[in-house]
């Protein structure tokens, strides 16, 4: 392994086309170059008089000590004073090449793309190379398409999830590095798929930056909704259960087939709408208003029971309301709804989560989309929500929620604060949450930004 | 033959350098590869090219065995070289470009040792401000920090110019990689990391995503790659993990945008990407091949020698 001059590959300097460092230069040019390399010394000067070199204690120090190793072949070539001398305006050629040897270029590009120069050799004939990568190839093979030069190749497919482009705008040049940085880390068929969450929150972001001024909640539960394919079918309860609280002092008998000892008939198996609501009518004709809510609610005659009920006493309003919603499956995104807009923080908001609960996006969209007159019991219900979601692991989906409240940035030590901003500064203390963690948050380091860049509230 | 690639900050432009003594730049959208300029004004081999932000406007610099940096800028459609910095004695190695918070700074290191920074200050002036005997022999990489400032990103009142701390990172012919930091508008050398035994090829430091920790990636001659973390603010303790030994020289490191992927790039010709797991430890997670039809990928685990 040479020190880098490894000369004795390539063959001197002179390879690399007609290296005009070798030899010198002729006429004006070099008249100015002269002029220039004659005036280094004391440029030079100027800089260590004028104080803006480091001329500090420690560099001074480090000098003379660093004098100790110099090479004595190379001193020659470095010492400032040498410029002045026999003017080769030209590096002598014993100053090392950077690179010598082929050798294999490899950077990071802003879109996450890794590029890459395969190293080749001029003067074998071969040709430069250069290949753009996409990262998620790293994940799944996948065909990838290099980009030479001076080769013709297949084109660099550009890995578009939702390549937002805005003209005329700084601002709106943002996303498109994001969009490749996260199609590329998440591939854009998986991002979906590896974390719903993500997957919405990039639609949202992207719907934000087409230039919405405002996002109503219905827009985003719409994004909420959309994804979830296979809508749970939430399980109903038996309603012949939630009929316990029924006083039976009137005798009503609950068998099918047996005679109704009031009205002497013999009430058949399967009773179509029509014949259930002459009965209830029936029932009514004799004033037997409980009966007949009964009658109705066993039944599943909501609506008659419901009106009936609301024009009695509120106690028997509330009954038919419970026996109502307690038809419906406790994660029912319907009873999220209804329990918010009578006044309280949905059981969903705490529940959510749990893998018994099921998927907390409809209930999110219902609450978005619905918000009771009651602002602060709206924002109560979504940070809850975010509570238990967090609680539970489901960080990305309690960050949304978080969001989605409008929750302020805070600092990452403080306990309180729900949310930091990733980029921002965080002070020192505890240690801090595992990189892999944060590193799946990065969406919302461009979350921040777009809350900093728009103007005014971007989510009503 | 190509020493450099790098694509813009929006992935639709790629900007190469040859021992030709070109700088090219390609449109790259699409798909597509239609060369935009080719530009000539270096007289030796151009080791590097280094992308400004986007909001100075499209700026290229590059650096050249020549002794020249020379920054290239794209003025109504057609690029053209905006200004040429000759003040170092010997090949310039690297070009780096501070971030964008601190202005258009350009960080320049030398085969002569001495690092300059090129800040523009207005009207196409430059600034110089120069780091003499930076390494000994030679300085072969920089790489700025990331701008972290002390405080919440959101608390900071606009219109308030933020207090920033300057520093970055090089690596030289010493074997050492080196810390900078501007104190009242002086350079100061804040860190020498000792753990290289032979020429210190690249250096990169990792963008932030939040954390309170440094993370900068170095690469040797020695076939060795350190990652150097720093846990506390200030910057005082420093300390290396061998990521591999390889058998051959490592010329680049690179870090992705969310620095959680390290691009190593060596003598055996091979890219690997290693990235580091919960408990601390870096792992190969693929071996990129070139010119083929496919990835593949290396089973997580790969020993790391110690």
């Amino acid at each position: 392994m040479g020190r880098g001059a490894g000369q004795e590959a390539w063959g001197s300097p002179r390879d690399f086309g007609s290296n005009p460092c070798v030899s010198p230069p002729a006429g004006k040019e070099a008249e100015e170059k002269r002029a220039a390399f004659g005036l280094l010394p004391s440029l030079l000067l100027q800089y260590r008089e004028s104080g803006l070199s480091s001329s500090s204690h420690e560099l001074s120090q480090y000098i003379r000590d660093g004098a100790d190793h110099y090479d004595p072949v190379l001193s020659g070539t470095w010492s400032p004073a040498q410029a002045g001398g026999p003017l080769v305006s030209t590096p002598d050629p014993v100053v090392p090449l950077k690179f010598s040897l082929p050798h294999m270029a490899v950077c990071f590009g802003a879109g996450g793309q890794l590029v890459l120069v395969c190293p080749h050799c001029p003067a074998e004939g071969q040709l430069p190379h250069v290949e753009l990568h996409s990262l998620e190839v790293c994940h799944s093979p996948a065909p990838q398409t290099a980009l030479g030069p001076l080769a013709g190749v297949a084109p660099f497919a550009l890995r578009d999830a939702n390549a937002v482009h805005h003209p005329n705008s700084y601002l709106s040049s943002l996303p498109i590095p994001c969009c490749h940085l996260i199609s590329s880390q998440h591939g854009p068929s998986s991002l979906h798929h590896a974390s719903p969450c993500l997957g919405i929150a990039f639609s949202l972001w992207c719907s934000l930056l087409m230039g919405t001024d405002s996002m109503v909640g219905s827009d985003t539960a719409e994004l909420l909704i959309q994804d979830c394919r296979c809508l749970e079918k939430y399980k109903r309860q038996n309603p012949a259960a939630n009929l316990l609280g029924l006083t039976d002092d009137e005798g009503m008998s609950r068998q099918p087939g047996t005679l109704d000892l009031i009205t002497g008939e013999v009430p058949p198996i399967v009773e179509t709408q029509a014949q259930i609501v002459e009965k209830f009518t029936k029932l009514l004709y004799y004033g037997r208003k409980k009966d007949a809510l009964v009658w109705a609610m066993r039944n599943q005659l909501w609506g008659h029971a419901l009106f009936l009920s609301s024009k009695m006493d509120p106690r028997t309003y509330s009954w038919v309301l419970t026996g109502f919603t307690s038809t419906l499956a406790t994660n029912d995104p319907l009873q999220t709804l209804f329990q918010l807009m009578s006044g309280r923080i949905p059981q969903a908001a705490l529940c959510c989560g749990d893998a018994t609960w099921g998927d907390w996006r409809p209930h999110l969209a219902v609450m978005l989309s619905n918000k009771a007159g009651d602002v602060d019991l709206n924002h109560r219900a979504i940070v809850t929500m975010g509570d238990s979601l967090a609680g539970r692991g489901a960080v990305e989906a309690a960050h949304f929620c978080y969001l989605m409240a409008d929750i302020p940035f805070g600092y990452f030590r403080v306990k309180a604060d729900r949310m930091a901003l990733l980029g921002s500064s965080h002070c020192d203390g505890e240690a801090a949450p595992a990189k892999e963690v944060l590193q799946s948050r990065a969406l919302g380091r461009f979350w921040g930004t777009v809350c900093l860049i728009s103007a005014g509230s971007y989510c009503k | 033959m190509i020493h450099d690639a790098q694509m813009d900050y929006y992935g639709t432009r790629l900007a190469t350098c040859s021992s030709d003594r070109s700088v090219k730049i390609f449109d790259v959208r699409n798909g597509g590869q239609i060369l935009i300029a080719d530009l000539r004004g270096h007289e030796g081999p151009v080791w590097q090219v280094a992308w400004a932000h986007p909001m100075y406007g499209n700026i290229l610099a590059s650096c050249s065995y020549d002794r020249k940096v020379i920054i290239w800028k794209e003025e109504n459609g057609t690029w053209e070289k905006t200004y040429e910095y000759t003040g170092h004695d010997s090949s310039v190695n690297s070009v780096c470009w501070a971030p964008h918070d601190y202005g258009l700074i350009l960080a320049c290191g030398s085969s002569d040792g001495a690092i300059s920074l090129l800040s523009y200050t207005g009207d196409g002036q430059w600034e110089v401000k120069k780091i003499s005997n930076a390494h000994t022999i030679g300085c072969n990489a920089v790489s700025w920090a990331p701008a972290v400032v002390p405080g919440s990103l959101i608390e900071q009142p606009s219109g308030q110019k933020p207090n920033y701390i300057k520093r970055f990172a090089s690596g030289g012919c010493d074997n050492l990689v080196k810390i900078w930091k501007e104190e009242d508008g002086q350079w100061k050398e804040e860190q020498k990391l000792e753990a290289h035994s032979d020429w210190v090829r690249d250096v990169a430091w990792a963008p932030s995503i939040g954390l309170p920790t440094s993370t900068i990636a170095s690469c040797s001659q020695d076939g060795r790659v350190f990652i150097w973390t720093c846990d506390d603010a200030s910057g005082n303790s420093w300390s290396p993990k061998l990521l591999h030994k390889f058998n051959d020289v490592v010329w680049h490191v690179s870090w992705s945008i969310t620095a959680n992927i390290l691009a190593v790039s060596g003598g055996d010709n091979k890219v690997t990407l290693w990235k580091e797991s919960v408990d601390g430890l870096w792992a190969c997670i693929s071996d990129v091949n070139k010119g083929q039809g496919g990835v593949s990928a290396v089973t997580e685990g790969q020993q790391n020698e110690q």
